[in-house]
């Protein structure tokens, strides 16, 4: 063998057989397990959500101030419901102690005696003559309000006259006289069924026939219902607080007596007595003013939404109101202004606008009244019948939710007008209110609302992205234009358990191409692509620290929707929802 | 479990780790006279001596065979304490990782053993007898598929992907081969060897196509594919069913009466021409082998045809977390999406089949040597070997160096470059009187990780073999070559 052959074999056979060991490949040592996946232009679609109402997107509590009104699907504002005491109203009762009216004494003209002519009976007549007169004047006691009368019914009251006949001695006869006919004339301004007006006289009468008179004589009772103050002469009827009645009863008439009866009492004579029985004044009619103290109401707001009670927040509500109900019983009309003042604890002052006149309807023919009075803005929304009152300073009162609000209600009786009212009887005024109006803004609206999406930082703390490009388009059908703007936030709590705030020197939130959604309409929603773009600025902070985005929604309004009440059918929706990570995800897996 | 089981177990691993090709034998020794086994290569080829192998140690060979390996998958890193990284590591960019891969990405995995086998020898021809089992598993992993984890969505409008013939295969028998050579004349010898085959099992599992589109609004993957399975008693193993009622395959295994899954036949056939009339020194060979089919019995066959689109989640912002019946929770949805997509990656039972052929792999060598006139015993060889079986078709080219300084003793060099890139091959093969043992690789690793993991393309395979020769004087190796 040669040496060429040997060294050929030996090549041959030792070569191949040897490996080279690469120590670059040591797998025993730890391999990196830094991966990056996804692509430099990962888009991961990630959906849309379903039509967010806006009680979810607001988060209206079932026990707050914003509810749904099921029959328009419009979300009000709505508190109270709230009856106040009712303030009640009596007019002091009138008693007035009548007067004597003195006796009337006649004596008729000596019957001659003739026994046995046959004339049975003769007539006897009674001239006209004031029977008796009364001068009344009651002052003390008539009470304030009354400031005038025009005439004034009266509790079970009568005149009555009582009539003898006896001798010229003074006793009585002891036999039956008749009288034919008596016609007592009265004041016209009595009121009462059982007088009629005599044609051409300024009296009424009340007239008897045919009466028997017998030794005790005879009581007639004549019922007055009430005065009529308009028929009494100047001076008269009330006049300077006090109630003059003055005048007479005047008397005439026929008398019978049977001759056979007159032997020896040939002389006889008739008195009419007249009296007054207590005068008590039932109702009155004329100009009465009571005076109507209605407390003052408070309106207590709870539990506000979170988008309504920043201090940033300034609402322009369109027709903010307050609705009141007021139930007069009164049959007066009433005059009524008032202011109404806000209070915030947060405020340095509270705020007072005024209420202008308002009238409160009197009640009719006893019926009580209710007026349904309608506070707004803008002076319209009342009920059909009710009463719109513009309160123009409503709006600005409004601009924050106050924690209460108060309502002094000043009335003054309407007293161009009589009304007719019963004495000793209790009136009442009462009231409830309500607020309870849609939430539909002007276009100084200014909502803001944080909402937070967390939750983040388990699922990417392993991942490594510098940049995360959030974007959709974004359907908005509510009447509230959104200005969007998001801070990162990290899954470490400060003190009190809140999110801490990431600075935009580690993670940047940014809205690259539209921060502002527009106002839309259920029908023709707006729909505006948006674009979050979270720039990480220092390494690792978005897998250490992000946790999610805390949004500052910024509500207002377009010009073009004003007015438009928040609705139950109105939404903002995401949809085409993706998340773009330039770069892809690199995930430390070691 | 039974032992038999095992073995259809140890079958169904190797099917999930690699597929194999089909190395019956060591082609670095193609050229060498005495190796006992080169009928394999070339039924032509004339044995030696006679023969009978030692049972079960033969002609054991096993391999692996890629292209592609360890390096496109770690990367020697250094940095942070690490040694290396992966190829997902946002250090590595896609043309590193991508450049070094292929359209078509291969494993092969392959046992050949000869459990018995023997050879006679006369003046003018020879004949040989083999029991052997074969095990061969495949993987196809196709370029797509890792651009797609590489480089994800790389386009702001979308990216597409389409995965085409994602593939796992493993194929097992056992054969008895005949074969048979004789001269014709004083250049031409020509051989042919008959087997019959049995079959263990064959599982194939084939995504035909995966369509991966990822835009920004929707994701979809659609993909249709195939399961078969053929082995005595093999069946599905099913927990549940889809909504069109179809069971869901959840595994498989054997009954309790395992046996034989299917028959077959395959022939080799071959012939040496020595053209020492045109040029001293020079021989043609060629051969076709293994051309034959497996015919399987009774087969298990699942399929896929699945659509996933992913548009998002419904609902995926929390508006209210206190609100229980906020329905804004994604957690939910992805654990539905997970199986969504488990649901997506299963085959469905689709039945069986009464029958089911298979090919075998053909392999096609055609060889020439030439013995060097200024030393007659080293000679240099060029093989083509081609091996046919869509898509795990691969050609190789290898050049050889052969020496055979004494009577006893030969040896090979080569170096081949094939679809699983380039290597080293040698043998070394010792054939006295009496006895004959070889051992050789055709892929030689030339680069290990301290672990002895082969560090370039996955090609790496040894085979080595000890036989009893008989029958009188060896035959002069110059009436082979």
């Amino acid at each position: 063998m040669t040496i060429f052959t040997k060294l050929t074999l030996m090549t041959i056979i030792l070569c191949p057989m040897i490996s080279c060991v690469d120590n670059t490949y040591d797998l025993s040592k730890d391999i990196d397990l830094t991966i990056s996946v996804g692509g430099d232009e990962l888009t991961i679609p990630i959906g849309g959500t379903e039509q967010i109402s806006l009680a979810k997107m607001l988060d209206f509590g079932d026990d707050e101030i914003i509810s749904l009104n099921e029959e328009t699907g419009d979300y009000h504002l709505k508190i109270g419901g709230t009856a106040i005491d009712p303030t009640d109203v009596t007019i002091d009762p009138i008693s007035i102690n009548t007067p004597k009216m003195g006796k009337y004494e006649y004596r008729f003209p000596t019957i001659p005696f003739i026994p046995g002519t046959g004339l049975d009976e003769i007539s006897l007549p009674l001239p006209s003559a004031e029977i008796g007169s009364y001068n009344i004047n009651k002052k003390d006691g008539i009470p304030e309000e009354i400031k005038s009368i025009d005439n004034i019914i009266l509790a079970d009251f009568s005149i009555n006259v009582k009539i003898k006949v006896s001798d010229f001695a003074g006793e009585a006869i002891n036999f039956d006289c008749k009288l034919l006919q008596l016609h007592l004339d009265f004041p016209s301004y009595f009121i009462s069924n059982n007088l009629k007006p005599v044609e051409g006289e300024e009296f009424k009468r009340y007239s008897l026939t045919n009466v028997t008179i017998g030794k005790d004589g005879y009581d007639v009772k004549v019922n007055i219902e009430g005065v009529d103050f308009s028929l009494m002469p100047e001076g008269e009827g009330f006049n300077n607080g006090a109630i003059i009645i003055n005048g007479g009863l005047k008397a005439s008439g026929e008398f019978s007596v049977n001759t056979s009866d007159l032997f020896a009492q040939a002389e006889i004579a008739i008195s009419l007595e007249p009296s007054f029985t207590a005068m008590n004044i039932k109702s009155v009619t004329g100009k009465i003013s009571p005076v109507i103290e209605i407390p003052e109401q408070e309106f207590a707001i709870d539990s506000i939404p979170e988008f309504l009670d920043s201090e940033d927040v300034s609402l322009d509500i369109y027709n903010p109101s307050i609705n009141l109900k007021v139930t007069n019983s009164i049959p007066i009309a009433v005059k009524s202004y008032g202011t109404m003042t806000a209070i915030k604890s947060s405020w340095a002052e509270s705020k007072t606008i005024e209420i202008p006149e308002f009238v409160i309807e009197a009640a009719i023919d006893g019926k009580q009244k209710i007026t349904d009075i309608l506070f707004s803005r803008l002076g319209d929304g009342a009920s059909i019948g009710g009463v719109n009152v513009t309160v123009p300073g409503l709006a600005d009162l409004l601009k924050q939710i106050p924690d209460t609000i108060s309502m002094k209600i000043n009335s003054v009786v309407k007293d161009d007008v009589s009304c007719k009212i019963n004495l000793n009887e209790k009136y009442a005024i009462s009231m409830e209110n309500k607020v309870d109006f849609p939430l539909a803004f002007g276009e100084n609206l200014k909502i803001i609302y944080n909402d937070t999406i967390d939750g983040w930082h388990n699922d990417i703390e392993d991942f490594d992205m510098k940049v995360i490009n959030i974007t959709a388009d974004v359907y908005n059908s509510t009447p509230l234009s959104i200005e969007l703007v998001a801070k990162a936030i990290s899954f470490e709590k400060d003190a009190d358990g809140n999110a801490i705030v990431i600075p935009d020197s580690e993670i940047s939130v940014e809205f690259e191409n539209n921060k502002v959604i527009d106002a839309g309409t259920v029908d023709n929603p707006t729909k505006i692509p948006i674009k979050i773009v979270l720039k990480e600025h220092k390494a690792g902070a978005i897998s250490n620290k992000l946790d999610g985005i805390v949004l500052v929604i910024n509500g207002g309004t377009s010009k073009s929707i004003v007015g438009v009440a928040l609705n139950k059918e109105q939404y903002i929706q995401l949809k085409d929802l993706s998340i773009k990570i330039p770069g892809g995800i690199t995930a430390d897996l070691n | 479990m039974k032992t038999k089981h095992y073995i259809y177990i140890i079958c169904a691993i190797i099917s999930l780790s690699a597929t194999t090709s089909n190395a019956q034998s060591l082609k670095s020794g193609y050229f060498l006279e005495g190796y006992t086994f080169g009928h394999k290569l070339n039924p032509a080829f004339m044995l030696e001596n006679s023969y009978f192998s030692i049972p079960m140690l033969g002609n054991l060979k096993v391999g692996l065979n890629g292209n592609l390996g360890l390096k496109n998958f770690i990367y020697p890193y250094n940095k942070n304490g690490y040694s290396s990284t992966t190829f997902l590591s946002p250090e590595i960019s896609k043309s590193q990782f991508l450049g070094g891969l292929n359209e078509n990405n291969k494993l092969n995995a392959d046992i050949s053993m000869s459990i018995l086998s023997f050879g006679g020898r006369n003046e003018k021809s020879s004949w040989n007898f083999e029991l052997g089992i074969r095990s061969n598993t495949s993987a196809n992993l196709p370029y797509e598929l890792f651009d797609f984890m590489k480089s994800g969505m790389h386009s702001a409008s979308g990216s597409n992907y389409q995965i085409n013939n994602l593939t796992i295969n493993t194929n097992n028998y056992a054969e008895a081969a005949f074969g048979y050579s004789r001269e014709i004349n004083d250049n031409l010898t020509v051989g042919a060897k008959i087997k019959f085959l049995i079959g263990i099992a064959n599982i194939n599992a084939n995504i035909k196509t995966m369509n991966i589109s990822m835009s920004q609004n929707e994701w979809n993957i659609d993909a249709e594919g195939v399961l078969e399975g053929s082995a005595k008693g093999l069946y599905f193993k099913s927990d549940s069913t889809n909504t069109q009622g179809q069971r869901i395959i959840s595994g498989m295994d054997i009954d309790n009466n395992p046996g034989i899954g299917g028959l077959g036949a395959a022939v080799d056939f071959g012939a040496v021409y020595k053209m020492d009339d045109l040029v001293s020194g020079l021989t043609l060979s060629a051969s076709v082998v293994d051309l034959g089919f497996i015919s399987w019995g009774s087969t298990v066959v699942g399929g896929m045809q699945n659509k996933y689109t992913f548009k998002g989640f419904q609902n995926p912002i929390v508006i209210d977390p206190e609100d229980p019946n906020d329905v804004g929770d994604i957690d939910n949805q992805v654990d539905q999406m997970t199986k969504d997509l488990e649901d997506f990656a299963q085959f469905y039972d689709n039945g069986t089949v009464a029958s089911r052929k298979t090919n075998l792999t053909t392999t096609i060598n055609v060889g020439a040597n030439y013995e060097m006139p200024f030393y007659r015993n080293l000679s240099l060889g060029v093989l083509s070997s081609t091996k046919i079986n869509n898509p795990y078709t691969s050609t190789e080219g290898r050049i050889f160096a052969n020496v055979a300084p004494v009577d006893w003793f030969n040896a090979s060099v080569n170096y081949c470059c094939s679809t699983f890139g380039s290597s080293f091959g040698w043998m070394v093969n010792f054939h006295p009187k009496g006895f004959n043992f070889f051992i050789g690789s055709d892929y030689t690793v030339t680069s290990v990780t301290p672990q002895f993991i082969p560090i370039n393309n996955m090609n790496a395979d040894i085979s080595i073999g000890m036989n009893i020769t008989f029958g009188g004087n060896k035959v002069d190796s110059k009436n082979q070559f």
